[in-house]
């Protein structure tokens, strides 16, 4: 790799939480802990994956990146430019450099426009190429993604969920962007159609040099397009990497599972499937300790009460497991003593709290 | 600019055309609903199985929309039969017909717009004998009187469906919504012996806390135990076939897994047949015994897995498999992808519905729509490119 | 690969040119039209709308026979004879005919007749000719009202339910307020507060509207606010946001013109309840006053038991173009939200 490259997008620490419920003084008592701690780097003209399922915060932290929520800590650095804490105002001027693409293809296309006009909006308003070449630029860019121009008077009902998939990233690239932000966009398109969106994805990345963010629940789709993965659960990171290393090498026990649990199209591989016990915690109410100790199968008493640190493993992979952690590892009798102290102290509080409960 | 008028103009139904569609539509509708209406002795909807170890067979079935633009042949001639205590997976894209087919095994095509006008569905019950020769009397759906149909249906052919959140009655517990289907299954049951049923039905689907489960209502739950849950009502009767209505496309692929293993086990245990309709090759290669391919309202190809994943014939089949992603395979090279879109079902014309996305067209190909060609014993494909000569082309 | 290539592309450029041919749909305009008459009742309320129309505003210039206030001054003779008989003092049989003459300076309480098609009222008024100048005014100012009450209601709403926050909830109260207050106590008040400042009957017409609206805008503020709060959970309303265009230009372009639907139905909906409003509150005298003609003023001519009894020619007219004009409007309201509503795909 070549380390001179350009980091496009470096978020650091990245937290988000929503408030669930308000006390008493209109300050918010529990939280949502939507994003917890996300950090990564992203070069110029490379793509990361997130991957998770549904809940684990994928669509938030995609958001968060693009200002639509205001973080609640950490920083996001666009190009260099701390872009955390400016006003909406202010963030006007990265708005075309950094664009979205929706999982439906049908709810993120307004019904009463025409496609033209819809792909040539911002470009007005922008004023990103002079008035008089604004219906030229617009019909190249369909070209670009393979729409017809004859569709510029078209209504978005008239298409199929690929066509408005593909009008959907001809809106995107109108404005001249750097980042995209790919939230699920082929997971609501039948799988030939599939193809076409993602080689289509691919080709404009390697012409217009773009980056994405790329959120998937699907692995597969995930290993076509992305240099780098990271494998989200309940908010937080569980594992990043490079793509191949992923892959090659799942270290967490939720990436295998995630792996294992991913249907084979041939009848003859029936693999040694890892099948998660269980469903995923609800997010408002997270588990203590490891967030994913509830189904993990090689859950230590480690696990249960302390938070795992983020190992580097080997170069450039991240890993957030206890197994993993040498420290940890060598050193488990005393954990296990030390959490057995802790159950104590629990039930013992438990019996207290009784005791007063019989006394009244 | 007038000129520019007409031709942006010209993706529209004129006036005239649609009064004829509207025309058109009413006049059908009606004389299906006719048919429907009349009173019918039991001789006519009873005929006989081709085959005894099938639980139900579907022949040159067509069920269409009318629509205001014009008749949507939704199920356009379709034919596979469902063998008992096998799973039978139907794939492809959406608007394929697959779900249609579904709905007309079930007789629950939205009416009067929707009417199956042709074709038959043998469904096989095991409380008709059999006839004088020996052959195996059978119920013939498309003819069935509603009355007589909800004898059949929700007891021997139950159904699962993709949306687990909107399937189940927001405003009733899950005990209520399993009791009112183990009920009208065993009418003789006192109050305690359906809740003894119902939680009987839970444990068996995996719930771990099958009390606490049965006392909750649909919104407590997630949606892996909704679909348990729906899976636990489509067993309450003991059927003879489930229908699959893509089970998990709404699911996590780690809850997919748990479901798809879950099914997998209860047919065995029950012993019924699954027709699983989704479009995830992935599911199919796990679960199926034998594969449907559908597109455009027709089977292009029907087969055991083995043949369908090891020697797929259709072009279809052979693209649908080549651009599905797989964590196995090397993504540097750009993915397969078949071209072009999924045609319009209405006013299609006579010649394969695929032939204008395939990579293989020949001449031959603007010819008449391509019959079935058995290629093997169980392997069936509707393409020019095996006919005749089918047995030597092997793909 | 290469040949593979090729041929994808020329299928390509044949697919396209067969799409063209083979998808043919509705246009959304011939498709809302198909949707709305598909119910009979939609045409039977044009039907009757559009009469009314012509009744109103092209009657009184083809049928100039009266006009509006014109009195009815042909002078009517009644001729009362009376017989008395009575017996005089030779017994004899004396009978005397009395005749009285009655001469009315004005032809009022006339019945329907040739001269006057429904005949007049007290004050000697063609009822017929009123009936269209009352349809003028009752159209006139259930349009106004219904489109300034729509105007106060997109920007009221259209910041309550954009920006939310406190913004919401100071404007959603003002909305609480306006719904809870009696409207017909204070409207009598204010009745007699307005018949203090003796206004003539033109200025009326305008205090009418402006009342009327004060009372409706409400009800559309808080259905734009509710649309607009279930649209800015769409994703292409979150697209224009990281498209970064402006606040008001999301608004105004966006989120207004997709409401536009829903508030077309409300508005035809409410023209006819304007129309019912306006003529209680002219028959409880605080709306158009006589001479000008108004439905509503003309029904308060059966306030006289007389004319309830004897003269039906007098209030019952106008009592059924009330009928026909709201009618006409909730049918057409009606078919419209039907024909607009993307769910009802029937």
């Amino acid at each position: 790799m070549d380390e001179k490259k350009e980091i496009i997008l470096q978020v650091n620490d990245l937290k988000k939480y929503f408030p669930l419920d308000k006390n008493l003084f209109g300050k918010p008592a529990r939280y949502l802990k939507a994003v917890d701690n996300i950090s990564f780097t992203l070069e110029k003209g490379t793509t990361i994956g997130i991957v998770g399922e549904s809940g684990c915060g994928k669509t938030t932290l995609g958001r968060t990146i693009l200002k639509l929520y205001n973080s609640d800590g950490g920083s996001i650095f666009f190009a260099g430019q701390d872009i955390t804490r400016l006003s909406k105002h202010q963030m006007r001027k990265y708005r075309t450099k950094m664009q979205l693409i929706f999982q439906d293809p049908y709810s993120s296309l307004p019904p009463r426009m025409t496609v033209g006009n819809i792909i040539s909006e911002a470009v007005r308003v922008h004023k990103i190429v002079p008035k008089k070449e604004v219906a030229k630029y617009v019909q190249n860019i369909m070209k670009k993604c393979g729409l017809p121009p004859q569709y510029y008077d078209r209504y978005p009902h008239e298409f199929s969920g690929g066509q408005r998939q593909r009008i959907c990233i001809a809106r995107a690239l109108a404005v001249k962007p750097e980042l995209i932000i790919c939230d699920e966009p082929v997971s609501a398109l039948d799988v030939s159609i599939q193809a076409q969106i993602i080689n289509l994805l691919k080709e404009l990345q390697k012409s217009m040099g773009l980056t994405y963010v790329f959120i998937s629940h699907d692995l597969s789709v995930v290993k076509y397009i992305t240099d780098q993965i990271m494998v989200m659960y309940l908010g937080n990171a569980m594992e990043l990497g490079e793509t191949d290393d992923i892959f090659d090498n799942p270290l967490h026990p939720y990436t295998q599972a995630l792996f294992s649990a991913v249907p084979v199209p041939d009848p003859d591989v029936k693999m040694h499937r890892v099948i998660l016990n269980g469903d995923i915690p609800s997010p408002a109410n997270p588990p203590k300790g490891c967030k994913f100790h509830t189904r993990c199968a090689n859950c230590m008493k480690v696990c249960r009460y302390m938070e795992p640190k983020y190992i580097e493993v080997t170069k450039k992979h991240f890993v957030a497991c206890h197994l993993y952690n040498q420290e940890i590892m060598n050193d488990l009798a005393f954990y296990d003593a030390e959490y057995d102290q802790i159950l104590l102290q629990e039930q013992q509080m438990k019996e207290q709290k009784e005791k007063k409960n019989e006394k009244k | 600019m007038a000129k520019e008028n007409t031709k942006k103009n010209s993706n529209y139904i004129s006036i005239k055309e649609s009064r004829k569609i509207l025309k058109y539509n009413i006049q059908q509708m009606k004389y299906y609903e006719k048919l429907k209406q009349q009173k019918r002795d039991e001789s006519e909807y009873i005929t006989r199985m081709k085959d005894p170890n099938n639980i139900i067979e579907i022949e040159n079935l067509k069920t269409c929309f009318f629509t205001d633009n014009g008749t949507v042949m939704s199920v356009n001639g379709v034919s596979f039969s469902i063998p008992k205590n096998k799973i039978v997976g139907v794939v492809g894209e959406s608007g394929c017909g697959k779900s249609v087919t579904s709905l007309s095994i079930m007789q629950l095509v939205q009416a009067p717009q929707g009417q199956i006008i042709g074709g038959e569905i043998r469904f096989n019950d095991e409380k008709l004998g059999y006839f004088e020769d020996g052959s195996k009397k059978a119920y013939d759906i498309t003819k069935m009187p509603t009355k007589e149909i909800h004898k059949i249906r929700g007891e021997d052919i139950t159904m699962i469906f993709q949306e687990p959140m909107t399937s189940l009655n927001p405003v009733f517990t899950i005990g209520n919504q399993l009791d009112e289907v183990s009920f009208i299954h065993n009418k003789d049951m006192s109050k305690e012996e359906v809740k003894k049923h119902s939680i009987e039905m839970l444990t068996k689907v995996g719930i771990s806390m099958p009390e606490h489960v049965y006392e909750s209502y649909p919104h407590e739950l997630s949606g892996g135990m909704r679909q348990r849950v729906m899976i636990a009502m489509a067993l309450a009767g003991s059927p003879k076939l489930i229908i699959a209505d893509e089970p998990t496309t709404a699911l996590d692929v780690t809850i997919q897994a748990q479901i798809l293993e879950l099914l997998k086990d209860l047919q065995k245990q029950v012993g019924c047949s699954i027709m699983l309709i989704t479009h995830d090759l992935g599911v199919i290669a796990e679960m199926a015994d034998e594969v449907v391919v559908m597109y455009a309202g027709r089977v292009i190809e029907k087969g055991t897995v083995q043949e369908i994943f090891h020697n797929p014939l259709h072009p279809y089949t052979i693209g649908l498999q080549k651009s599905k992603p797989l964590i196995t395979s090397n993504s540097n090279e750009p993915l397969y992808s078949i071209p072009g879109q999924v045609p319009s079902l209405i006013n299609l014309p006579d010649h394969c519905y695929f032939k204008n996305r395939c990579i293989k067209c020949t001449e031959k190909c603007s010819g008449k729509y391509p019959k079935l060609v058995q290629v093997t014993d169980t392997h069936y494909v509707s393409c020019y490119l095996y006919e005749k000569k089918g047995g030597k082309l092997s793909g | 690969m290469e040949k593979i290539k090729e041929i994808k592309e020329e299928i390509m450029n044949q697919e396209e040119n067969l799409s063209e041919e083979m998808v043919k749909e509705m246009s959304p305009l011939r498709l809302i039209l198909r949707r709305f008459f598909r119910s009979k009742l939609s045409l039977v309320g044009i039907i009757l709308i559009a009469a009314l129309f012509i009744f109103s505003f092209l009657g009184p210039v083809f049928y100039q026979k009266w006009g509006e206030i014109t009195v009815d001054r042909s002078q009517i003779i009644q001729e009362i004879e009376t017989t008395h008989t009575f017996t005089d003092a030779s017994g004899n049989e004396v009978t005397v005919i009395q005749v009285l003459q009655h001469v009315n300076e004005i032809n009022d309480y006339a019945n329907p007749s040739k001269e006057h098609l429904l005949g007049t009222d007290d004050k000697g008024m063609d009822i017929f000719v009123r009936l269209m100048y009352g349809g003028r005014i009752s159209l006139t100012i259930g349009f106004i009202v219904v489109i300034l009450e729509t105007l106060i209601g997109i920007v009221l709403g259209g910041i309550a339910g954009y920006f939310g926050g406190w913004i919401d909830q100071l404007i959603m109260r003002i909305v609480d307020i306006f719904n809870c207050i009696p409207t017909l106590p204070i409207l009598l008040i204010a009745s007699a507060m307005i018949e203090s400042w003796e206004l003539d009957p033109d200025q009326n017409i305008y205090i009418l509207m402006v009342i009327i609206t004060i009372f409706g805008w409400s009800g559309v503020a808080r259905l734009v606010r509710g649309q607009i709060l279930s649209l800015r959970e769409q994703e292409y309303i979150t697209a224009t946001e990281v498209m970064g265009l402006s606040v008001w230009r999301r608004i105004f372009k966006h989120l207004i013109p997709n409401v536009m639907p829903q508030l077309i139905v409300s508005m035809t909906l409410g023209l006819g309840s304007v129309i019912l409003y306006e003529s209680t509150l002219s028959y409880l005298g605080l709306g158009v006053q006589l001479p000008k003609a108004a439905w509503g003023t003309m029904i308060s001519t059966a306030n006289d038991p007389q004319v309830l009894n004897y003269h039906m020619n007098m209030w019952l007219p106008a009592g059924f173009m009330i009928v026909i004009a709201v009618l006409g409007f909730n049918f057409i309201g009606d078919g419209l939200r039907d024909a607009m509503d993307p769910k009802a795909k029937k």
